[in-house]
């Protein structure tokens, strides 16, 4: 990866993304990404869903029923910028389209399989008859490659689900084939929700310098994603202060992950198992979604920038080696001579902690198709994240229905934390003021969209 | 005076047969040279007198005052190597022999002096000169014979001068391996050194146990003691080589490396049949052949006569007056009449021409194996140089990135190192074994000329 990619990371965090939205990838992103930047309630008096990074699949009603239609294929995808791989999934992207109707409607789900070998899918938590349950050799016949078969039910719940396949379903799930379901209430939320966030948890043995998941891996993942992206590719989220916010979060990967939201008290109002009566929520700032589970939390937005991420601290970093030596106060000053005489172009690193190679990943180079452990910046610095972290923007200004990118929150005057004393910082590294920032040394011709 | 008149014909007719006794040892050398022919470069000189040892001195001090290429080992060995100034003296031997078969054997005087008891008589006098008949009859076969000996012994002498050729070869191409191998077991060494620097640093900051410290030095030092093996070997080919260059080791300016192989092998029409034509062990065993068959024709002709005397006698008797005359010797063929040793000497040409032949098949199996062995080592150099080691500096600086990502630590990457500079080893006893195999196919085929390589051995990046 060049470091002006990387670069471009940096600049859509720090603001340069307002232009082209929510997405912390901007117009490459987007051209993937219909959503539109702007929604409103739909006919039957629902908040569409918004699945970050992600889409909504569309259906044709024929007959009063609603007809979708998923393709079982491979394709490459993205993570971020710098790190593609082979995976399966549904209409050439993974998680698939998230599925959304509501609760009554009656649904034919057509699908077809791409793939070399046969698939099903099983319809997460959803009550239906035994035979549209979506287990081959179980509840039917497996759809054979070129094969499309038809699910047919009606919906006589609400909640947040899942679909995946359940026909070789440790490899086909662990190459990416995974998406949300999503049933609205048919009468309409009790406290009703202004924005409706999908956010479906993922891992992935993307081993560093390989561009295949491995599915054999039960463990020690590489790759800890929300919607199968990793920060700093994970869009954000938005809204405006005092808006009702719902996140819903499903995990289909092999841990569990305790969902953390920063500067929120949020209330658990529901699973996989449907809404919970509201004398049943429970007030948290981090639920743990378990393996196989579904969670929905709802809250009411506090302006701010706020860090919405698993916090498995490892969960929040990309590639990394868990068998290195720990270089943690460790001078190697001595032994450089001999080591740089052997290795030039060697590097110690780590004797103070690892932050620093955030930076030193700018300029080192690293495995192919491989990102840096720890990446992204903010308003303030190095965010030294990557997996499974992202940001929610709650802005008093944020227009009803607009999703796009505000920018970096501009605290109120005496609300950021400051300096009493220490050593005067060389002025490279003063606090960043978002408003006096200069973009004009990014390069931005030198960016590589052609893997999108 | 008849008598005298006799002695003195008898006397000449053996000078004239041969008694020309100068033996002219220069020409018997340099007929050792012409056998050699193209298959050696290098002068030869038999250092036979002081003079010529002194200028023979001088010239091997010269060679030694510049880094020794193997042309100016082997000229050095030819100089000054002791044992083949021994087997140089064998050709004086042979030669004074030739010689020697080429001389009748000399006429037997008897003197006899009787007194008598008749004073006025005088003493009963007799002379008799005897000279062997079958001598005379024998001697150009015998010269055939010995004419036989002497080149055998030439040959022998230049196959020695070509073993020996052969031995600097392989003991130089055996020094500089072992130079070229003690500098990468360094490098090596090192690779464990700064892993031990670097565990070091880890160890006194508490972040490795006293297991891996421990596990860390002694890796070190197992390396260590490969650096003292490679450093002995070094030593021992040195002196190996300079025992046969007969000169201090310490005054050997050895190259650092190995030559590099040239572009391509020798290519050798016909190897077998070359090598049983040019080689000297091979045209000894036909040439011993061939002076058994002389002795056997020899035996077979005269195999009735052992032993025939021809001799004048001249006798004075009491009545004072001389009696001359001629006298025959002859030993009868009655009991022994040539039978044994006739099949003495046929058994030895059947045993010398089934030496030959056993020779000629060890000969041609030699060739063949020193083909296979330069083509197997060119082979497994070739992929060394141009597939293995690549691969090791493309794992090093893989694992150097990984580094980079915090994926692997700095062990990791020095065992990488490590792995990296042990397959150059491995290279450099790829290009020992080739030189080493093309030194054996030299000698296979009888002698080659050294080829001089152009290139040194490229350095490790
Ligand atoms: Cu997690």
């Amino acid at each position: 990866m060049t470091s002006s990619r990387r670069n471009f990371f940096w600049s859509s965090l720090t603001g340069l993304g307002a232009s082209v939205g929510a997405s912390l990838v901007g117009r490459a992103a987007l051209a993937q990404d219909p959503q539109p930047q702007t929604s409103a309630p739909t006919q039957q008096g629902y908040t569409p869903v918004r699945t970050l990074n992600g889409v909504t699949l569309p259906y044709e009603m024929k007959d009063g029923v609603k007809e979708f239609h998923l393709t079982a294929e491979e394709f490459e995808h993205e993570f971020a910028p710098g790190s593609v791989a082979k995976c399966w999934g549904y209409n050439g992207r993974t998680p698939g389209p998230t599925i959304e109707a509501v609760e009554g409607d009656r649904l034919r789900i057509l699908v077809t399989n791409n793939l070399k070998e046969h698939t099903s899918i099983h319809w997460h938590g959803i009550l239906l008859p035994s035979g549209m349950d979506g287990v081959g050799g179980l509840s039917q016949p497996h759809i054979q490659p070129g094969e499309t078969f038809a699910y047919e039910f009606t919906l006589r719940q609400h909640g947040t689900h899942m679909y995946h396949p359940h026909a070789d379903e440790m490899v086909q799930m662990a190459v990416g084939m995974m998406g949300m379901f999503i049933i609205h209430p048919k009468n309409g939320e009790p406290k009703s929700i202004d924005r409706d966030y999908v956010i479906l948890m993922h891992n992935w043995a993307l081993h560093p310098g390989t561009y295949r998941p491995d599915p054999a891996v039960m463990q020690d993942f590489d790759l800890w994603t929300f919607n199968s992206k990793v920060f700093p590719a994970i869009e954000h989220m938005v809204a405006r202060t005092n808006e009702r916010i719902r996140i819903r979060v499903g995990n289909l990967s092999m841990w569990n992950h305790p969902f953390h939201l920063h500067g929120h008290q949020f209330h658990v109002t529901g699973g996989d198992g449907g809404r919970w009566p509201e004398a049943q929520w429970r007030s948290e700032v981090t639920e743990i979604i378990g393996v196989g589970q579904t969670r929905d939390i709802e809250f009411v937005g506090i302006p701010g920038d706020w860090a919405v991420h698993c916090h498995m601290s490892h969960h929040t970093m990309n590639a990394m080696g868990h068998e290195i030596p720990n270089t943690l106060g460790v001078n190697q000053a001595e032994a450089m001579q001999k080591v740089s005489a052997l290795l030039p172009g060697y590097m110690a690193m780590g004797e103070n902690g690892m932050a620093e190679h955030q930076d030193h990943s700018g300029h080192m180079k690293g495995p192919k198709n491989t990102l840096p452990m720890m990446m992204g910046k903010g308003p303030f610095g190095n965010l030294e994240m990557g997996g499974m972290f992202t940001v929610i923007k709650i802005r008093d200004d944020q227009p009803t229905g607009d999703y796009s990118d505000p920018g970096w929150y501009k605290n109120p005057q005496g609300t950021v934390a400051y300096k009493v004393s220490g050593p005067k910082r060389p002025s490279k590294a003063a606090p960043v003021d978002h408003s006096k920032m200069d973009h004009s040394q990014m390069d931005h011709s030198q960016m590589d969209h052609s893997q999108h | 005076m008849t008598f005298l008149y006799r002695l003195t014909i008898t006397s000449a007719l053996a000078l004239s047969l041969g008694a020309c006794a100068t033996v002219d040892q220069k020409a018997a050398f340099d007929g050792v040279r012409t056998t050699i022919g193209a298959r050696v470069n290098q002068d030869l000189i038999w250092r036979h007198d002081t003079a010529t040892d002194a200028e023979v001195a001088a010239k091997v001090d010269a060679l030694l005052a510049n880094e020794i290429a193997l042309e100016s080992a082997v000229q050095i060995a030819l100089f000054n190597n002791r044992a083949l100034q021994a087997r140089y003296a064998e050709i004086g031997i042979a030669n004074a022999d030739l010689v020697a078969a080429g001389l009748l054997s000399n006429p037997v005087l008897d003197i006899m002096v009787r007194p008598t008891t008749n004073p006025a008589s005088g003493a009963n006098l007799e002379f008799g000169l005897a000279q062997s008949v079958l001598d005379i009859f024998m001697r150009p076969a015998r010269k055939r014979a010995a004419q036989a000996d002497f080149d055998r012994a030439q040959g022998e002498v230049a196959s020695a001068v070509i073993n020996t050729v052969a031995e600097v070869r392989e003991a130089y191409v055996e020094a500089l391996g072992a130079r070229n191998s003690l500098r990468v077991v360094e490098e090596v060494y090192a690779a464990a050194d700064a892993s031990r620097d670097m565990a070091a640093a880890f160890h006194s900051a508490g972040n490795i146990s006293d297991l891996q410290w421990a596990e860390e030095q002694a890796l070190t030092e197992d390396t260590a003691a490969l650096v003292d093996d490679a450093k002995l070997k070094a030593v021992e080919t040195a002196e190996a080589l300079a025992a046969l260059l007969n000169v201090d080791a310490s005054a050997l300016k050895l190259p650092q490396q190995l030559p590099a192989l040239p572009q391509s092998d020798p290519s050798i029409a016909n190897a077998e049949t070359t090598a049983l034509e040019k080689r000297l062990d091979v045209a000894a065993k036909r040439k011993a052949v061939t002076a058994r068959l002389e002795t056997l024709r020899l035996k077979t002709s005269w195999r009735l006569w052992h032993e025939a005397g021809l001799a004048v006698s001249a006798e004075r008797d009491g009545d004072k007056q001389w009696a001359i005359g001629p006298t025959l010797s002859l030993s009868l063929p009655i009991f022994d009449q040539g039978g044994p040793e006739v099949a003495r000497a046929a058994a030895e040409v059947l045993q010398a021409e089934n030496e030959l032949k056993n020779l000629e098949s060890h000969v041609r199996a030699d060739v063949r194996t020193a083909l296979a062995k330069v083509e197997t080592a060119r082979r497994q150099a070739e992929r060394y140089n141009k597939t293995i080691l690549p691969l090791k500096q493309d794992i090093l600086r893989l694992k150097q990135e990984r580094y980079n990502f915090m994926l692997i630590g700095v062990f990791d990457v020095l065992v990488a190192k490590r792995d990296e500079t042990s397959a150059y080893m491995n290279y450099v006893n790829t290009v020992r074994a080739y030189w080493l195999a093309r030194a054996e196919l030299a000698n296979a085929i009888g002698g080659a000329p050294i080829e001089t390589p152009s290139t040194a051995n490229g350095e490790k990046q």
